[in-house]
């Protein structure tokens, strides 16, 4: 079965600067993919261009396997996206909105859009014009959703958002969404927030510079990076020697070594200096991020 | 007005629909009637004419009352697309149907309209009528949702298809004013037919609206002041149309790939940095994000007088009388429109730099860019073309600078008092569409309204100048104080807007009235 997004050697520039140099990933039917980088990374552009806003200079996109310009209605019919600001017609009410929304997919189930706005508690007849950016994003999300596409593209979800706005997005957005056929419904999310979605990722991408330094899955990526701490009753020793340690903090006799894919050849050589006692930790995704950007 | 217009636009957007659409058509049908009435009181009135000239009300607003009426999905969509472009549409018909029925109780009106209509009406209203329902999805921020909903194809035809419709009728009321020669008529059943066919094309490739619509007019207007010449000197007609229908299949057949380039194109920095910077929306913040905007109303004076060159050459008589008239509206378009453009800005900017300098300071570097851009461009350079072609006399001059210098002060004063206040402005086709058509109501108006003032202006020029020359200095006053001053009144806005505006446009009436009383002007 085909990735249900595909992206090979894809390029972007601006003028003379690469927004987006060589990037390929490919993301699997019912995964939720994270989209994670520095601001000016090249997130948006490659989100852009793979939603078919914005033309590669070179590469390709595939989405469900499909040239997406070649099988246009076919791709867009089966996905949703969600930009960082929605917009809405402002002379329109939630409901209007909502109808209107209706109008242009393919699909559309009332029944979800009703949980959503229920879940939501948003005011059927209140302007679009006066909905905070909360519930701007609440009813973007339902407008998303409830079109029952196979790919929701993600860009900044919950950026500006309250923690209690946030954590209803997860629960019931997420919920919602991977309710029905869940291995059929991918996600693609771009975020800062990634502790927000740690419990979410399946997996993830970090953009640097617009290119790919780390791709990994979440559990993968949990195992690979590790910290270690290691206790010392003597003086604590220099620094070690190993290619796979990405940092190292001392804090009086503790030696806190933060390592990639050498956990097992940094344990031992923490033993071999003389630590009394040694702790092995993951790191969340969001520390795995600061390391690889 | 052209503050009246930024304001009267926001309004528009917070008008529900079921509000608006009622009171759009007593906007259309109650001037008729009255015209209906007035006929009959004068016992000219003849059913035949009026029911022909009943006919593109009826048409416009035939989509309207069967998007309101069907619940169907389409009807939605409808519905969506008139509200879009309601206040555009509505001054292209209003400015069409103007010429069409008031030539019995505005006669002087009507002789304005007319030839100003060919001018401005027909070129900058049809062309913002073909790139309105684009602009303005851009301006909300809604246009990526269409082009991403599967139906994204029949979405933009749907589009196209109600601006052509609205175009459509334009032209035939353009075609049945007894009043158009065969040349306007030709003239503007052209200017439709580019319209329909290019303007998508042109705002794709240029993703602004503002200067999709100076290119839009720019690029076929040659051809289109050549047309009367060539008709005139009986090269039939057939190859004039074949010319402009031959530019418009180009445009069209470019049109997807200019989509694609235009939306591929990477937005302006501002925008990344989440400030929507759409048209010329934005001047305060840095130095050369203002040149830029100052730029574009710098390009409508230089267009003006570069277009007239070949039609000064090549030109008649009447093609010379119309080039009078586009460079005068030009010049004073720049004068209207360059303090909006120099203080209408995202609030953020406009926060940033008054932090960062004193108001004063910042007051008068705004307020000399932009009377330096509106000197420039809005009253040399159309004053030299005017002076070339013979048409002005030097009272003639000295009124029209005048004019221009008033306007500029009375909408710097707006400006500057309605940025202070909070305000976010923000230019769009519906607010060009309502500026313009505001100015010619305003023009028209008082000119009737005011003709026996007249009297006293043509036997008093000088004092009627140096009256006119107590509002500059006034609005100033009124511009330090608000901006510098910070004297503003939230409370005061729209007593204060509606009564500047008010003078703005008495002020025109009675120059328009006495430059035509005078003959001045070339009618």
């Amino acid at each position: 079965m085909a990735p249900v997004i595909s992206l090979t050697d894809l390029r972007i520039r601006y003028g003379s600067k690469d927004a987006v140099n060589g990037l390929s990933l490919q993301v699997e039917a019912g995964r939720c993919h994270a989209l994670l980088g520095r601001n000016g990374a090249g997130k948006t552009s490659a989100m852009r261009a793979l939603l078919g806003l914005l033309r590669p200079d070179q590469g390709a996109v595939r989405l469900f396997g499909l040239d997406p310009a070649k099988h246009e209605a076919e791709v867009k019919s089966r996905l949703a996206w969600v930009p960082d600001s929605p917009s809405f017609y402002p002379w329109m009410s939630v409901r209007e909105a909502l109808a209107y929304a209706a109008s242009t997919r393919t699909g559309w189930r009332k029944d979800i859009e009703e949980h959503l706005c229920s879940r939501f508690t948003l005011d059927l007849d209140a302007p679009t014009s006066g909905l905070s950016k909360g519930e701007k994003t609440q009813l973007a999300l339902t407008c998303a959703v409830s079109a029952d596409p196979e790919l929701l593209v993600l860009d900044e979800p919950t950026t500006g958002l309250d923690p209690l706005v946030r954590r209803q997005f997860l629960e019931a957005v997420i919920g919602t969404f991977q309710d029905r056929q869940p291995e059929k419904k991918t996600i693609f999310v771009s975020t800062h927030l990634i502790s927000e979605f740690e419990g979410i990722i399946d997996d993830f991408t970090v953009l640097a510079g617009g290119r790919a330094v780390l791709s990994a899955d979440a559990d993968g990526a949990r195992q690979r990076f590790c910290r270690l701490r290691g206790w010392f009753d003597e003086t604590v020793p220099p620094q070690a020697a190993i290619p796979s340690v990405l940092s190292t903090k001392r804090d009086g006799r503790l030696l806190e070594l933060v390592v990639d894919s050498g956990a097992d050849e940094t344990r031992a050589w923490l033993q071999g200096a003389g630590a009394s006692r040694i702790e092995t930790t993951a790191l969340s995704l969001e520390e795995i991020f600061v390391c690889a950007a | 007005m052209t503050t009246l217009a930024l304001k009267t636009d926001l309004v528009f957007e917070r008008v529900p629909a079921a509000k608006l659409y009622p009171g759009l058509w007593l906007l259309t049908l109650l001037p008729v009637s009255a015209l209906v009435l007035l006929d009959l009181h004068a016992g000219i009135f003849r059913p035949s004419i009026w029911a022909i000239r009943f006919v593109p009300a009826l048409l416009a607003l035939l989509p309207g009352a069967w998007a309101n009426l069907s619940g169907s999905v389409r009807a939605t969509r409808l519905r969506k697309e008139l509200r879009l472009i309601a206040p555009i549409t509505l001054t292209l018909l209003v400015s069409t149907s103007l010429a069409f029925v008031c030539d019995a109780p505005m006669p002087l009106a009507l002789r304005f309209v007319l030839l100003t209509g060919p001018a401005m009406g027909v070129l900058v209203i049809t062309a913002a009528v073909a790139i309105a329902p684009w602009g303005e999805e851009h301006r909300l921020g809604t246009l990526a949702a269409q082009l991403l909903s599967p139906l994204s194809g029949q979405l933009m035809l749907e589009k196209s298809a109600l601006a052509a419709y609205f175009l459509v009728i334009s032209s035939l009321c353009s075609v049945a004013t007894p009043f158009f020669s065969p040349e306007l008529a030709a003239l503007s059943i052209l200017s439709h037919v580019l319209a329909i066919l290019t303007g998508p094309a042109w705002f794709f490739a240029l993703r602004s609206s503002t200067a999709a619509l100076g290119m839009f007019v720019m690029a076929p207007v040659s051809a289109l002041l050549i047309a009367p010449w060539l008709l005139s000197v009986d090269l039939p007609p057939a190859l004039s149309v074949g010319l402009a229908l031959g530019y418009g299949v180009v445009m069209l057949a470019l049109t997807p790939r200019l989509l694609r380039a235009g939306i591929s194109r990477p937005p302006p920095r501002a925008v990344t940095d989440g400030v929507r910077l759409w048209g010329p929306s934005s001047v305060a913040g840095p130095l050369q994000v203002e040149r830029k905007l100052l730029g574009s109303a710098m390009a409508i004076g230089v267009l003006a007088t570069v277009l007239s060159v070949p039609g000064y050459l090549l030109a008649n008589d009447e093609t010379r009388e119309g080039l009078f008239v586009i460079n005068a509206l030009m010049g004073l378009l720049v004068c209207a429109l360059t303090p909006a453009l120099t203080l209408a800005e995202p609030r953020q900017l406009v926060m940033q730099e008054l932090a960062a300098h004193p108001r004063a300071r910042v007051f008068w570097r705004k307020l000399s860019s932009s009377l330096g851009v509106a000197v420039i461009a809005g009253l040399v350079l159309p004053s030299a073309v005017m002076l070339t072609l013979s048409r002005l006399t030097a009272t003639g001059l000295a009124v029209f600078i005048v004019t221009g210098l008033t306007l500029w002060a009375v909408s710097f004063a707006v400006s500057t008092w309605l940025e202070p206040s909070g305000t976010v402005v923000a230019t769009s086709f519906g607010v060009g569409g309502l500026m313009v058509g505001a100015q010619f109501a305003a023009l028209a108006l008082g000119a009737w309204l005011l003709t026996g003032g007249v009297s006293w202006l043509v036997t008093q020029p000088a004092a009627g100048l140096a009256a006119l020359g107590v509002i500059g200095p006034g609005c100033l006053i009124f511009a330090w104080r608000s901006f510098v001053g910070l004297r503003q009144s939230k409370g005061r806005d729209a007593a204060v807007l509606i009564s500047v505006s008010l003078v703005h446009a008495t002020t025109l009436g009675v120059i328009c009235a006495a430059l035509m009383t005078r003959g001045l002007m070339p009618f």
